[in-house]
């Protein structure tokens, strides 16, 4: 299987007026073709500040990122806008849609940035709609529909142009619980359908169990991990609930 | 789809977002156009008779208009690209180049901006009318004027404009190099820091608002520059101390008062306020200040207005006077001011005047120019001086004794001195002492000007060594009005040299002056309130903005919507109501810097206040209203 994303040794300082802010701490994280991995900790961890990173759109204080054997970190401006478009897909907690574009134009934007021709752009916008549940809201605008379809739209944008991984932060933290386990079904069906490769981050277990792999985090650095393997989701969940203990939560911030 | 079509999408579907942008664009063109093509108005170089200067006053004030329009322009545009900055990040994740980006903004601000010039031009050609129509009104010229489009105008709109829409682009398509892309994602920092509380600041503050008051009230320098200068200083820094260091004392102070503080919502209201204030405190000064300077200039438009008519009565009572020793002068004139059948004659009265020398040495204040020992005096007799008040609709009355006298303030007098008690020795030795000084002119003003009333027996007796001569004067209906009988008299007098004065002109130089200045003030500071206004309301709506998630919170811990109406009503209340009440003290100092001997609270006074508050409080219920409607719906 192939190495989708390989991480080293990221760290990540913060500077603010004076005072240093340790994010990430040396943290080492890899990713194969086709898995669901999720990101775990709690509030203040650094799953955002992680996520960023690969992102591309902030920069390690130190460490490297290799993305599909590309080491980002090489890449000039122009090259990082092309790699972002052609390797990476965004879900993020709010959404991020245009107002002005209807849920179709939304979704096939990364398609005519493409310059794709129109008829296959519109087959594969029909393709991930149907995939995702949301084909009778394509003529619809952003305004005129709910959270959780608006976040499945964000979803279908993210994966319309079939990036090498898809990142996501915390895409069912505004949403209600059922429309939190729609898109999370959603999520999973794209990457045991399609094989397409999610990293998603989040601090509720719940979403986690969705995930085939969940990677926990505390205090910027990788703690431990926990394979669904043959779970299923319920007593995946069961697992991943009984790391949090452990794992602390807000009482970190004390310190 | 290519990127040129999202740009158009969003322009088309976004216009909610664009349109405050774009209205003050535009309102800026449409005030500016109107404001430069004046001087291209061919009604208005006819109508008035000092055109040149006119024209050269409306081009010193549109400098002072660009810079207003330009700070206005530049503040809309950065509120529009910060309320962008999401949009942005979104192209950044979608892989678009920076580059590409940039001409995005760039394109969609000169299409914004090239249409908000356009409409703007047009707008202003049909406004400009209007306004055209309104200062001849007040240049007491009234008429309709025709539609006019002003080519000088439009280039020099589309020069200044063009340079706004070329700088605001580059600012634009410089958006996404200025900031780290990070930046893009990050929420909006949520409050300002709380400001630190300064004793020694505080009171800093009282001691220059103190010091500013006292250079007012008790001068100890005479020169009103120099006054307004330390006045400025003064004010200038109190007013920032005082937002920077008193009101968040005072709000702590509250915040301390903790039955009243913890009432309500009065919680949200204050510690608000007391999060924003350290970023507003520039804002809220400059706001206070500008505001100052704009009631001001309108109370010194509206005064000088007001006063016009009055100087003109004072200065030239009679509509025609002029100096009779030829019968067919007279004769000459008595047909031309017929023949003007709009304005009939109301009286005609023949004015017997001596003049002759006199000593005024004994005069604690002589006015200047005048010889001391010989200066050239004119005397009117007692029953003279009835008839003129009579013909002028006065109500004044004078009893003189032989040796008594009365004298008109000469016009020149602007020390307002006391001449009551004081002694005169006329030619031929007559000592007069004089009892009364009458403040307005009754007689047209004429060289040489030290008028004196003695009673009828000393007009007799001073009649036998001097032959008075006379003063033909008319007075008739509507002289505000009558130009071509004002200017045919004027050239025939020019013609024999006679000497002849009509209130015509001396009403027009006065309005024209009074009338322009007037205009221009009131324009300026509508420019001006319409800036100021608008830039607290949209940084009302900036942090309505940064403030939604706040409101949410709030509604879902159960605060009624009504509430959270009422927080917001209150805490917009002190966002206007602060400058709006430290502009109306600084403009009644400045007023009594500029008006030292005047009263202050006048009709004028008040009704321009009245005014501007009036305005504010339109753009208040606008910010409630918007700021509402971001936050408080759903
Ligand atoms: N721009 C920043 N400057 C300073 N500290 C930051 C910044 N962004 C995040 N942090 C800090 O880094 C830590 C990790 O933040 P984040 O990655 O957002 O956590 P998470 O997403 O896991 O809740 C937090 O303690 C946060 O306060
Ligand atoms: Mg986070």
């Amino acid at each position: 299987m192939e190495t989708i994303l390989e991480a080293k040794h990221l760290k990540k300082v913060y500077y603010n007026n004076g005072n240093a802010f340790q994010a990430l701490d040396d943290l080492e994280l890899t990713i194969h073709e086709g898995e669901f991995v999720g990101i775990m900790g709690p509030s203040g961890s650094g799953k955002t500040t992680l996520l960023h990173l690969l992102a591309t759109i902030d920069e390690p204080t130190s460490g490297e990122i290799k993305i599909v054997g590309t080491d980002i970190m090489q890449l000039n401006e122009d090259q990082l806008s092309n790699f972002r478009r052609k390797q990476l897909g965004f879900v993020f907690q709010d959404y991020n849609l245009l107002d002005t574009l209807t849920v179709k134009e939304n979704i096939l934007l990364p398609l005519a940035l493409e310059k794709m021709n129109v008829s296959k752009m519109e087959h594969r916008v029909e393709k991930i709609a149907d995939r995702l549940g949301i084909r009778s809201i394509l003529e619809k605008h952003p305004y005129q529909i709910s959270g959780g379809q608006k976040q499945r739209t964000a979803a279908a944008r993210a994966m319309v142009a079939r990036p090498s991984l898809i990142l996501a932060d915390e895409p069912t933290g505004a949403l209600d619980s059922k429309s939190a386990t729609d898109l999370l079904e959603s999520l999973k069906e794209v990457n045991e359908l399609d094989k397409v490769t999610i990293l998603m981050v989040t601090h509720d277990a719940f979403a986690a169990s969705y995930c085939k792999r969940v990677i926990f985090i505390k205090d910027g650095r990788t703690f431990t991990e926990l394979v669904k393997g043959g779970q299923s989701r319920k007593e995946f969940f069961q697992n991943v609930i009984d790391v949090l203990p452990v794992l602390g939560g807000n009482t970190h911030d004390s310190v | 789809m290519t990127v040129f079509d999202i740009v158009k999408k969003n322009l088309k579907g976004n216009i909610q977002n664009y349109l405050f942008y774009f209205l003050s664009f535009m309102i800026s063109v449409i005030v500016f156009y109107t404001f430069v093509s004046l001087q291209d108005v061919p009604e208005i170089q006819v109508r008035t008779e000092s055109f040149e200067i006119l024209r050269s006053i409306i081009f010193q004030a549109s400098f002072l208009s660009v810079l207003f329009v330009g700070v206005f322009i530049w503040y809309s545009n950065s509120f529009f690209t910060k309320r962008r900055k999401k949009e942005v990040g979104l192209y950044v994740l979608l892989g678009i180049r920076k580059k590409t980006i940039g001409k995005m903004l760039f394109y969609e601000n000169i299409i914004l901006g090239l249409s908000a010039l356009l409409a703007g031009i047009l707008l202003g050609a049909l406004f400009s009318r209007l306004f055209v129509m309104l200062l001849l009104k007040l240049l007491d010229s009234p008429m309709n004027i025709p539609f006019h489009l002003s080519f000088d105008a439009i280039i020099y709109t589309g020069m200044v404009f063009g340079c706004m829409i070329a700088l605001t682009s580059i600012q634009a398509y410089r958006l996404i190099y200025r900031f780290k892309l990070i930046v893009f994602f990050q929420a909006e920092k949520q409050g300002e820091q709380v400001p630190e509380t300064s004793v020694p600041y505080t009171i800093l503050s009282f001691v220059l608002l103190a010091c500013s008051f006292l250079v007012v009230y008790r001068p100890i320098l005479d020169e009103p520059i120099v006054i307004l200068g330390l006045f400025s200083l003064f004010t200038i820094t109190g007013t920032y101390l005082l937002y920077r260091s008193v009101i968040v004392l005072l709000i702590k102070e509250i915040q301390r008062n903790k039955p009243y503080y913890y009432k309500g919502t009065n919680l949200i209201g204050f510690t608000h306020i007391l999060h924003r204030i350290q970023g507003n405190t520039q804002l809220l000064t400059i706001i206070s200040l500008l505001s100052a300077v704009t009631l001001t200039a309108f109370y010194m438009g509206y005064n000088e207005y007001d006063s016009v008519k009055k100087k003109a009565m004072n200065y030239a009572p009679f509509s025609y006077q002029y100096t009779s020793n030829n019968k067919a002068f007279d004769q000459q004139v008595k047909k031309v001011v017929e023949q003007d059948k709009q304005h009939p004659v109301l009286t005609q009265l023949d004015i017997p005047v001596i003049q002759m020398n006199g000593d005024i040495s004994a005069f604690e204040y002589i006015p200047y120019g005048y010889p001391v020992n010989k200066t050239t005096i004119r005397i009117l007799s007692c029953s003279t001086f009835y008839q003129i008040a009579k013909a002028l609709g006065k109500k004044e009355t004078l009893h003189l004794t032989k040796d008594q006298a009365a004298m008109i303030r000469p016009y020149l007098d602007y020390m307002n001195s006391n001449y009551i008690g004081q002694k005169l020795i006329l030619q031929g030795n007559h000592t007069l002492s004089i009892v009364k000084t009458l403040e307005e002119r009754i007689i047209n003003w004429s060289e040489p000007d030290l008028y004196l009333v003695v009673s009828d027996s000393m007009f007799k007796e001073l009649k036998e060594q001097n032959e008075p001569f006379l003063y033909k004067t008319y007075r008739v209906k509507d002289q505000e009005a009558t130009r071509t009988t004002s200017n045919q008299l004027l050239s025939l007098a020019a013609d024999k040299k006679i000497e002849l004065s009509t209130f015509y002109r001396n009403y027009r130089m006065n309005i024209e002056s009074a009338g322009v200045d007037l205009f221009l003030l009131g324009f300026l500071g509508i420019i001006f309130i319409v800036a100021t206004g608008s830039i607290i309301y949209l940084k009302q709506l900036m942090e309505a903005y940064l403030d939604r998630d706040c409101y949410h919170t709030l509604r879902k811990i159960g605060t009624t919507k009504r509430e959270i109406t009422i927080i917001i009503a209150k805490q917009t209340l002190f966002v206007y109501l602060l400058p709006l009440v430290i502009g109306i003290l600084h403009s009644t100092m400045i007023y009594t810097i500029l008006y030292p001997r005047g009263e202050v609270f006048t009709m004028n006074v008040l009704t321009s206040i009245m005014a501007y508050v009036f305005i504010y409080f339109l753009y208040y219920v606008l910010s409630v209203y918007s700021y509402n409607k971001i936050v408080n719906s759903r």
